[in-house]
């Protein structure tokens, strides 16, 4: 299994889980946990957005397709705002098209991991968006 | 010889739960009570032709079903969603006829694969 990131206090990564399907984000949510990450879950985008504004959060881990607020939504009012501009986006979606996923890596995605997933393909998406960007230190 | 299809393989949850019986349980319970809702919202939605909402409770069965590996049920889902596309009522109410016998049915696999998981 692939190893996890850890904050420089020795404190696992947070990750935020974000799907209106419950299957899916209670599996996510087990996954992650059993993996060793802190994980909370929101069921639509506009919540995670109001948890996001009072609690620290290193990896957003999204559906794309949601009633009324898109992933792709999300993406963009994270990317917007000055404060969350550490904050990884991963992708975890059904739309496993080569031509889609490009489009999600334009939008600004740090990863994609295609559902349903293995916990491998889980927490290798969450590590790979937690890679420092280039230019930046390791945190 | 290959034997008939399975109704579901829930094997790729198993192993991402590491075959913990207490959270194949949980997963088993959100499935029945979460599926069965969005089952019923799409029989309803196909029989008033309500076709967005047919739509929405069919995307979020393909992602309950592929969890479990309902393959059955995912090639249903996509035959609905054919048929929606082609307009034919015929044939999208004689799949939507058809979906809550399937479900149930899923159900009770994955309730008859609890004990061997509890036994792990």
């Amino acid at each position: 299994m692939n190893a996890i990131s850890f904050t420089p206090a020795g404190v696992p990564k947070r990750v935020l889980v974000v799907d209106d399907n419950p299957m899916n984000a209670t599996l996510a949510r087990i996954m992650l946990l059993r993996a060793g990450y802190e994980v909370h879950v929101e069921d639509s985008a506009p919540l995670a957005l109001q948890y996001l504004d009072g609690h620290v959060v290193d990896v957003v881990l999204t559906d794309i397709s949601m009633p009324g607020m898109s992933g792709l939504d999300l993406l963009d009012a994270i990317r917007a705002n000055a404060g969350l501009a550490d904050l990884r986006v991963v992708a975890h979606t059904a739309f496993a098209m080569p031509a889609q996923q490009s489009q999600f890596r334009r939008a600004g995605f740090d990863a994609i991991v295609i559902k349903p997933s293995t916990r491998d393909q889980l927490v290798g998406a969450i590590e790979v968006a937690l890679r420092p960007r280039s230019g930046a230190p390791a945190s | 010889m290959r034997g008939p299809e399975r109704l579901c393989d829930p094997q790729a949850f198993l192993e991402a739960i590491d075959g913990d019986a207490e959270a194949y349980g949980q997963m088993v319970d959100l499935f029945r009570e979460t599926a069965r809702v969005q089952v019923d919202r799409s029989v309803a939605a196909a029989r008033a032709g309500r076709a967005t909402e047919l739509r929405d409770a069919l995307h979020a069965l393909a992602g309950s079903f592929a969890i479990v590996g309902a393959r059955p049920a995912l090639r249903r889902i996509e035959a609905m969603r054919g048929a929606l596309a082609r307009r034919d009522r015929g044939e999208l109410l004689r799949l939507a006829d058809g979906f809550p016998s399937e479900f149930e049915a899923v159900c009770a696999e994955m309730d008859r694969l609890r004990e061997p998981c509890a036994q792990r």
